[in-house]
């Protein structure tokens, strides 16, 4: 258990007011757009950073031993209407227009926190061992000895804004080195002058420079989003130093960790980011409010070795002990893994801890296949949601949700849309490009998509040519994307000139390049490209198989004729291909050798569009997040009995309710994925509790997921609750505020998600073994 | 040689709750006893069921179309189900899912087949493959073949009986089996009768039997509220096996319900039994385990 102060702050956290907002950072950022208006890029961006840091509070509380937080109070309505027009005003603009300032987005509520001038992506992981080990005043060197090589200006500009933001935190950690020495805590004072400027010296000093930086990383820059990497690995030097030199325990560092751990929820806002529709998403002014935190442990070492170590141990039990959704933990799984540690792992899985499994033996061979080199490799980890990232060598975010199920609706139709066939569409709509500049921007794909034209379907005679065809629209629909995304990476390379973001102080590559991670600073960038619908389109062919090809119950042209008009007339049809034809997830090879199939025309079409030509390279995961629902909308009636807008497939899993032959089956049918080629995304796994309760549960547990790594599965997250405590916790919130479930990358707080969301967690909880 | 068939009702993958590790059950039809409170009722009788679930039905009449006996569905009820031969064309034709065969012949192959697609979360889990029912052993000769083959392959074999038939059967299927799962339901023989059907004499005689000759057993009780969860029938348990090396462990199963909506959809009655509370399970445990 937590200690009691601990326990009693957290307690504090869960009532306090979702109103309570950063506002002196807000404040003074809205000064500094007129104050630094008119300045070059990075340096507006620099003073920016500096003109917040120095007028924030600093808070130190009493029993803390790591120091860091903010001031928050409610607003005045007039305050917040005021904020509310301020944010409008700088993103009321045309895509077009908003693309020039910020590279890509999410949604508007992403965007409305971030000022045009001081933008930040998130979504990564800094080289958090050099700024450990070296400390912010050597990279400071290194960037002035950048400025003294020889310059173009713009690489002048960068330069000087990097320095100006590192002297700004050196100044920011300073102000708090002060504020403990006149608190008279003098250790905590001492711990802090020694990494405002130098590197981390012990265990403590390591906690505190990566907690002041994540508060102004998360809190004040928005970069958020956070992969804190192998965090076992390069904390491990520190912590045995001072265990063999007596300045730590077990027990001690228990403690810290946890306090760490807390301070990276206590700074988001108690709500749940995907449900747009409640009252506490809606209302937010901060600029993080739900970021997950991604932790890595574990895994394989570049010399093969395993990376568990007593440090692994002691975060599990932090996280485990705590039950907040915040640091979302990853273990690495590896051959040879220490059974004890995995079974420590297991069970706080099976206690609804904030932990999921990843495979080396898939991740690195996949990564490896996508051109990422050794050693890095093997530091691999994840930022939320479920997105692989290479430390420090890596950008961040660039992401697209490629819909699986529309090529499929295209080779039906030769590459019309039924949904809105292109007779009846606007002349000039998706003529640039089919993704448009909104798409590109946040990543999904709305609304209407033509495809190439490939075949009529009377000249489709074996299934093995109909699965040409839908590969030639998935290439299609590729070849799409990289054209929109290379038209924008031209307009970005002319808007960027010149400027910075804070993630490029910690990054290899850009100090050294004196470039921005995003115009080439970094050695890696990549493209998150999230395979979406995998099983909806697994059944699909397999129903297409079966009907037309083996059974011959009606011809290709005449099923396409029925999936247009949604099953129109033939509603029992479709209830019959929904239950009566067999599905992925049950171990069937007929069906699931599509796993296979489909992965490999997914893959080609990624590599089509991949290549030394292009900076940003793709790299392919099976993910949906929660956007399953919203991508099934733009898709007609499937062969798989879906009608038309309903969701597709979520992640990994099995179209809904379809997995009817227990837990072990299902998880064969996606071992059939080629995981070997895919580079991240989760797979949801529902369990009841009885099914795992008491120590042969435990050992149950255990084995069927070492089972489901040996045999090629890539990831696994799972919530253990049954349906009746959801249910009881809508009826009595107040009970359950602390029941912690995994959604999709990342955790909520169940009695905070919307109602929706809520609703369809249980519908799937009710089909849990 | 034509190959024996056997009648399965299910078979149930990623059980944990029927013998060691991760477990594939298969389920066995037909059954002597009548235990009031069965949650596998579908298990009763030997021959193929059909089952419907009126919450999924939509009266659609495409059963009927087909059901050569002409049984239709009206108010959400199969009027003249008692003609029913069980040929199962409504269930293949029912766009629903609302009407499903209880019941399948299989070949011990067939049953293997599906088992042995888990034969690696048996081996890590020290799980394996456990025949149940109903009564598996009115199937010796089919479960006997299946558990060979299972055998031959490597996969750890538990049966899941109540013992109410002869000896024999058992011994037809001892080689192959490396663990016993026995229910002992009611120890009293005239408890036993008025709740299960028929009196347990032979069952426990079959019992000593197998515990004279040392086949490691695991003991399992269904408990009732006000049935069997005295203390009399804890001690006359624990009297029973007293002794027995091999008995593994005593294992309380306190009811659930679930059975019910099985039987309706059967159209079958069944009465709702209680579990007994926490403390009292607590208590009888106590019993069984001190020595």
């Amino acid at each position: 258990m937590a200690e009691r102060y601990l326990r009693e702050q957290i307690d504090e956290w869960f009532e306090r007011d979702y109103r309570e907002t950063f506002m002196e950072r807000i404040e003074r950022l809205l000064e500094s757009e007129t104050l630094f208006a008119g300045e070059e890029g990075a340096i507006q961006y620099g003073h920016t950073l500096e003109h917040i840091l120095s007028g924030i509070s600093v808070v130190i509380r009493e029993n803390e031993r790591i120091a860091g937080a903010v001031k928050m109070w409610i607003p005045t309505k007039e305050e917040e209407e005021h904020i509310t027009a301020v944010y409008r005003k700088w993103w009321d603009m045309p895509t077009k227009e908003r693309h020039k300032k910020i590279l890509f987005y999410y949604s508007e509520g992403w965007l409305k926190c971030r000022p045009y001038w001081f933008p930040s992506f998130g979504h990564l992981a800094m080289d958090w061992e050099t700024i450990l080990d070296k400390g912010l005043a050597w990279m400071c060197r290194k960037a002035k000895r950048g400025l003294d090589e020889t310059c173009n200006e713009d690489q002048k500009t960068f330069l000087t804004g990097i320095i100006l933001c590192y002297e700004a935190l050196e100044r920011f950690i300073g102000r708090y080195a002060a504020e403990a020495g006149r608190m008279g805590r003098t250790e905590l004072a001492a711990d802090l002058s020694q990494i405002k400027e130098g590197p981390a010296k012990t265990f403590v000093q390591a906690l505190q420079l990566l907690w002041l930086l994540t508060l102004v990383l998360q809190k004040v820059c928005g970069c958020g989003v956070l992969n804190y990497s192998r965090m076992d690995q390069y904390l491990y030097p520190y912590y045995r130093r001072d265990v063999e030199e007596g300045r730590l325990d077990r027990e001690e560092a228990l403690r810290l960790l946890e306090e760490f751990f807390f301070k990276n929820n206590e700074i988001m806002v108690q709500t749940d980011h995907m449900s747009q529709e409640i009252q506490t998403t809606a209302y937010t002014l901060e600029v993080a409010y739900d970021d997950p935190n991604y932790l890595i442990l574990g895994g394989k070492r570049a010399d093969g070795s395993t990376g568990v170590n007593e440090l692994s141990y002691l975060m599990v039990e932090a996280a485990h002990d705590l039950g907040l959704r915040n640091p979302f933990l990853v273990v690495r799984y590896h051959e040879g893994i220490p059974k004890d540690f995995w079974k420590y792992s297991v069970k706080a899985m099976r206690d609804n801890t904030t932990l999921v499994l990843y495979n080396d033996e898939t991740m690195i061979p996949a990564l490896k296949y996508f051109k990422v080199e050794e050693p890095e490799v093997y530091d691999y980890g994840f930022f939320g949601c479920n997105d692989p990232n290479i430390p420090a060598y890596e950008g961040g975010l660039r992401q697209v949700w490629i819909n699986l199920a529309r090529p499929l609706e295209l080779a039906l139709n030769q590459g019309d849309y039924p949904l809105k066939p292109r007779g009846t569409a606007h002349r000039d709509e998706r003529s640039e490009c089919q993704f448009n500049i909104d798409d590109r921007m946040t990543g999904l794909m709305t609304g209407a998509y033509y495809g190439t034209k490939t075949k009529p379907l009377e000249e489709i005679h074996t299934m093995e040519a109909f699965l040409e065809e839908y590969e030639k629209q998935v290439t299609y629909l590729m070849g799409e994307f990289r054209k929109g995304f290379e038209m924008d990476f031209c307009v970005e390379q002319k808007c960027t000139r010149n400027k910075m973001r804070i993630e490029d102080c910690f990054l290899k590559g850009t100090i050294e390049n004196k470039v921005t991670w995003t115009e080439g600073g970094t050695k890696y960038h990549k493209i998150v490209t999230q395979g979406c619908g995998v099983a909806t389109v697994i059944n699909s062919l397999y129903a297409i198989d079966e009907i037309v090809f083996r059974k011959k119950e009606m011809t290709l042209p005449e099923l396409a004729g029925i999936l247009r008009n949604d099953y129109k007339g033939q509603e029992f049809l479709a209830e019959r291909y929904k239950r009566k034809l067999a599905k992925f997830g049950n171990d069937i090879d007929e069906v699931d050798r599509y796993a296979k199939i489909v992965t490999d025309i997914f893959i080609r079409a990624v590599e089509a569009f991949n290549g030394s030509e292009y900076l940003y390279q793709m790299w392919p995961t099976y993910s949906t997040d929660r956007d399953f629902t919203t991508m099934g909308y733009d898709v007609g009636a499937t062969p798989d009995g879906r009608r038309a807008r309903e969701p597709l497939s979520e992640n990994q899993s099995p179209t809904e309710g379809t997995d009817i032959s227990g837990l072990t089956a299902m998880l064969n049918s996606v071992a059939r994925i080629p995981f070997e080629y895919i580079t991240g995304g989760p797979l949801n796994v529902r369990i009841h509790p009885s099914a795992v309760a008491g120590e042969e549960g435990l050992e149950a547990m255990c084995a069927l997921f070492e089972t489901y790594m040996e045999n090629g599965g890539m990831q696994l997250q799972v919530n253990v609750v049954d349906a009746e405590t959801l249910k009881r916790a809508q009826k009595e919130p107040e009970k359950y505020k602390t029941l912690c479930v995994r959604v999709t990358g990342y955790s909520a707080f169940f009695v905070e998600m919307g109602k929706k969301a809520q609703e369809e967690l249980i519908r799937r909880t009710e089909q849990a073994v | 040689m034509r190959e024996c068939k056997g009648k399965i009702f299910n078979i149930q993958r990623f059980s944990v709750h029927d013998g060691p590790g991760i477990r594939t059950t298969v389920f066995m039809k037909g059954c002597n006893l009548r235990c009031r409170w069965c949650h596998n009722p579908e298990s009763y009788e030997r021959e193929t069921q059909i089952r419907y679930f009126p919450e999924k039905c939509r009266e659609c009449g495409a059963c009927s179309h087909v059901c050569p006996e002409g049984i239709v569905v009206r108010e959400k009820m199969r009027q003249n189900a008692d003609r029913c031969i069980a040929c199962g064309r409504c269930v293949r034709e029912c766009p629903f899912g609302a009407l499903a065969c209880l019941g399948e012949d299989k070949t011990a192959d067939e049953v293997l087949d599906i088992v042995a697609r888990d034969r690696k979360y048996f081996d890590k889990s020290g799980g394996g493959m456990t025949v149940s029912g109903g009564e598996p052993l009115l199937w010796s000769g089919f479960v006997s073949e299946l558990m060979a083959r299972a055998k031959e392959t490597g996969i750890h074999t538990a049966l899941d009986t109540a013992f109410a038939a002869p000896y024999e059967a058992f011994e037809q299927v001892r080689p192959y089996t490396d663990l016993v799962l026995l229910d002992l339901k009611i120890m009293d023989g005239e408890l036993h009768k008025r709740y299960t059907g028929r009196s347990n004499a032979r069952i426990l005689e079959n019992a000593r039997r197998l515990l004279a000759e040392g086949i490691k057993t695991r003991i399992r009780v269904p408990l009732i509220a006000g049935v069997n969860d005295s203390e009399e029938n804890a001690w006359m348990l624990r009297d029973f096996l007293e002794g027995y090396d091999c008995v593994e462990e005593i294992r309380l199963l306190p009811y659930h319900n679930m059975g019910l909506g099985k039987a309706k959809g059967l159209g079958m009655q069944m009465e709702e039994f209680a579990a007994p509370d926490a403390a009292q399970i607590e208590k009888l445990y106590r019993i069984l385990k001190e020595k």
